[in-house]
C-alpha cells in the first residue's frame, strides 16, 4: 500500500448480496494480483449464506510471500462494499476496523451519517449506474463486481488497470470490451469522501 | 483418446484454484480411467470437475453416478479389479457410509485413490474442516496422507497412484485436506507438463494387476469364505506388512517427484527446525502448516521451538517420531484436528504419538491437544499461546490450570457449560 513499503500481507473484505458478484469478483482479484506479480493469493469465499439478496463475504490474502495461514480474515486492509444498503447491517458495521482501513461503497452519493469510523478513509464509486449504462446484467439485476475492480484499483494501488484488463480479456476474450470500459469509468469516477 | 489440449502437453501453467479443483486436476493428469460420484458437501466440486472434465472431452474415463457413497465404493471395487485406475472424493458422512467397502478394497489389494475434503461429523450438522471422519477409520487398510497445501494436494494424487500401485504396496490411499479452509479456497496451483507427468506416472500394466484381475472371458470368484485355518490371519498379515514397507516406496517416490518436479515434500512427516528445538508441537493438516508461522515468531525471540508436521499416519512415522524424541526435545505438545472419545487422550494421534515414547529412553514432557473442531478458527496468536505453554511446561513444570485443560488434554476454546 503507497506510504507503507515494507509491508507485504494486504488482507481485503468483500461484502455483497448473494446475486451481485462478489465472489467471483474477489476469485478475479485473486487472479489480477497474481499477474500483478504478487507471490501469493489465496480467496476465501465465506460458505452458509448463498442466497439472492443475502450479506455475502468474500475475503482475499495478496503476499509478497508464500501464505501459510487458514485462520479467517479479521483486520482487512480494505472492505468492498457492494452495496451500501449493507451499511445499515450491524454485523458488517462491526466487523470493519475503526482505523488504518480503506473502505470502498458502491453508492451513487453516500450520506455522511454512516455508521463508519471518521478514522478510515472513505471511497464510493458508481458501480450501479456503471453497470446499467453497459448493460451489465446479470437476471435484470447490475453487475457491480466488474467496476468495483477499477474502484479498487484506484484506491489501493496494489493491482494495476495492466493486470485488471489482461486477466478480463483472458476470461472472456473479445467479449471483454464492455467489461473494461466499465472498470475505467468506474477509476475515474472513484471518489474519496473523507 | 483424450483431447489434452496441446499447451497443457508441453507447458507448465499456473492456475489460480479451489482446493477441490486441485484434486480434480491431479486425478485428470494422472488419467484416470473410472470415476464415480456421489455428491457431498464440501466435496462436491470435485466430482463435478471431473464431470466437466469428462464431458468437455478433457479426460477419456468411464464417470458413473450412483445413489450412495457405500456404492461409490461397491462400483470402484469393480473398475478396479479390471485394472483401470480409479477415482473418487468423499467428506464427512460419506465416508462413514462408505466403511465397509474401505475394507473390500484394502482387502482386495485395489490402488484406488480417493480425496476428502474433511469435516466435521453430524449431528449437529457441520460442514467444516475437522479430521474425525478419517481418523475414525484410519485401521481399514488404507494409506492416509494428509495434504496441508493445495499444491500440495495436487502433487500428491500424482504420487498416490505410483505409490500405491506399486507392486510392494498395492494398497488404497488416502489424500486428507480441510473442508472450506482449503477446499473451498483458491490459490495458485503449477499444473506441470503433461508430458512430464506421464513420464512420472505412467499408466497400469494393460493386462491388470498380477494378483487379480476381472475378466468376462475368465471368469473366477475372488473374496470368497475361507475357513479359520485357511489364510484369512496370513492375508491380515500381509496387509500390515505391506503398509509398513511402503514407507521405503513412499520415500523413494517423494524423491523421484522432487526430481522430475523441483518441489520436496520431505517424507512421512516434515521436520521444521525441530533440530536444535526443546520444544515441538507436533500436528497434521493446515494447521500444522500455519503453525510455522508461530514458530518463526518466537524463533525471533530467542525460543527454541519447532514444528513437526505428520504428513503421513499411515503408515505411521515411527523411526521419523524416535529421532525426534532422542534429540534435544524436552517437550512436547500434539494437536489432534479429532476426536476419540475415551481415548487415553482427547485425540487419536496424540495418543498413538505418545505409545512411541517408550521406544526412547530421554525423559520427555508431553501436553495432547485438540483444536479447530467443526472449524472452529484458530489464528497464529492462539498457536504462540500454545508454544507458551509448552515453554511453561518446560521451565516450571506447570500445567494449564484454566478450564480449558480437561482429563489430561488442552481442549482449545473450549466453553464449559456449554
Amino acid at each position: 500500500m503507497p506510504g507503507n513499503k515494507k509491508k507485504s500481507d494486504y488482507e481485503i473484505t468483500f461484502f455483497s448480496r448473494g446475486g451481485q458478484g462478489g465472489i467471483t469478483s474477489c476469485q478475479l482479484l485473486a487472479q489480477m494480483a497474481f499477474v500483478e506479480g504478487f507471490k501469493d493469493v489465496m480467496s476465501i469465499p465465506q460458505i452458509g449464506a448463498e442466497r439472492r439478496g443475502a450479506a455475502i463475504r468474500a475475503f482475499l490474502i495478496i503476499s509478497g510471500h508464500e501464505i501459510r495461514r487458514v485462520s479467517a480474515v479479521t483486520n482487512p486492509d480494505i472492505v468492498m462494499v457492494f452495496d451500501e444498503s449493507l451499511l445499515n447491517l450491524p454485523l458488517i458495521i462491526n466487523a470493519i476496523p475503526r482505523a488504518k482501513c480503506k473502505v470502498l461503497v458502491n453508492a451513487e452519493k453516500l450520506e455522511n451519517d454512516t455508521r463508519l469510523s471518521k478514522d478510515i478513509e472513505l471511497y464510493t464509486f458508481p458501480g450501479t449506474s456503471i453497470a446499467l449504462g453497459l448493460d451489465l446484467l446479470l437476471e435484470g439485476s447490475p453487475l457491480v463486481n466488474v467496476p468495483i475492480l477499477g474502484a479498487f484499483s484506484k484506491v489501493s494501488g496494489l493491482v494495476s488497470m495492466k493486470s485488471i484488463k489482461s486477466v478480463l480479456k483472458e476470461k472472456w476474450g473479445s467479449k471483454a470490451d464492455k467489461n473494461i470500459k466499465a472498470v475505467e469509468l468506474s477509476y475515474d469516477q472513484t471518489k474519496r469522501i473523507y | 483418446m483424450s483431447k489434452i489440449k496441446k499447451s497443457e502437453m508441453d507447458k507448465e501453467q499456473t492456475i489460480i484454484m479451489s482446493g477441490n479443483y486441485a484434486s480434480a486436476w491431479g486425478a485428470k493428469c494422472s488419467r484416470v480411467k473410472a470415476i464415480s460420484a456421489y455428491p457431498i458437501t464440501p466435496q462436491t466440486t470435485v466430482v463435478e470437475k471431473l464431470a466437466d472434465f469428462v464431458d468437455g472431452g478433457e479426460l477419456d474415463a468411464r464417470y458413473v453416478k450412483v445413489e450412495s457413497e457405500h456404492s461409490v465404493m461397491a462400483s470402484l471395487v469393480g473398475s478396479s479389479m479390471t485394472g483401470a485406475r480409479s477415482f473418487t472424493a468423499t467428506s464427512g458422512q460419506g465416508l462413514l457410509y462408505m466403511t465397509e467397502m474401505l475394507h473390500w478394497v484394502s482387502s482386495s489389494r485395489l490402488p484406488i485413490v480417493t480425496t476428502i475434503a474433511s469435516r466435521g461429523i453430524a449431528p449437529p450438522w457441520n460442514i467444516w474442516a475437522e479430521y474425525t471422519d478419517i481418523l475414525s477409520i484410519r485401521d481399514c487398510g488404507w494409506i492416509i496422507q494428509f495434504a496441508s497445501t493445495h499444491q500440495e494436494i495436487f502433487d500428491s494424487v500424482l504420487m498416490s497412484y505410483k505409490i500405491a500401485e506399486n507392486q510392494g504396496v498395492m494398497l488404497p490411499y488416502f489424500i486428507v485436506y480441510g473442508g472450506f479452509t482449503q477446499s473451498h479456497t483458491s490459490k495458485p496451483v503449477r499444473i506441470p507438463p503433461q508430458k512430464e507427468i506421464d513420464a512420472f506416472l505412467p499408466p497400469p500394466p494393460e493386462k491388470g494387476w498380477s494378483h487379480l484381475n476381472l475378466d468376462p472371458e475368465n471368469p473366477v470368484t475372488f473374496g470368497n469364505l475361507l475357513m479359520p485355518q485357511q489364510e484369512y490371519l496370513d492375508f491380515r498379515f500381509l496387509i500390515h506388512d505391506s503398509m509398513v514397507k511402503s514407507k521405503k516406496i513412499i520415500q523413494k517416490t517423494i524423491k523421484e517427484f522432487k526430481k522430475s518436479f523441483k518441489r520436496d515434500y520431505s517424507g512421512l512427516a516434515e521436520n521444521y527446525k525441530c533440530n536444535d528445538a526443546d520444544v515441538v508441537l507436533i500436528s497434521y493438516g493446515a494447521l500444522a502448516e500455519q503453525s510455522k508461522i508461530a514458530v518463526d515468531e518466537l524463533r525471533k525471540e530467542g525460543k527454541k521451538v519447532g514444528l513437526f508436521k505428520l504428513r503421513y499416519i499411515r503408515p505411521f512415522p515411527n523411526e521419523e517420531l524416535v529421532k525426534l524424541f532422542n534429540s534435544d526435545v524436552k517437550v512436547i505438545g500434539i494437536a489432534d484436528q479429532g476426536t476419540a472419545f475415551g481415548n487415553p487422550t482427547g485425540g487419536p494421534i496424540s495418543t498413538e504419538v505418545m505409545s512411541l515414547l517408550r521406544q526412547s529412553n530421554r525423559k520427555i514432557k508431553v501436553l495432547p491437544y485438540v483444536w479447530g473442531l467443526g472449524g472452529r478458527d484458530v489464528t497464529v496468536d492462539e498457536q504462540i499461546r500454545v508454544f507458551h505453554q509448552l515453554i511453561q511446561l518446560k521451565n516450571k513444570n506447570e500445567y494449564p490450570t484454566d478450564d480449558t485443560f480437561q482429563h489430561g488434554t488442552v481442549w482449545m476454546g473450549l466453553k464449559t457449560g456449554a
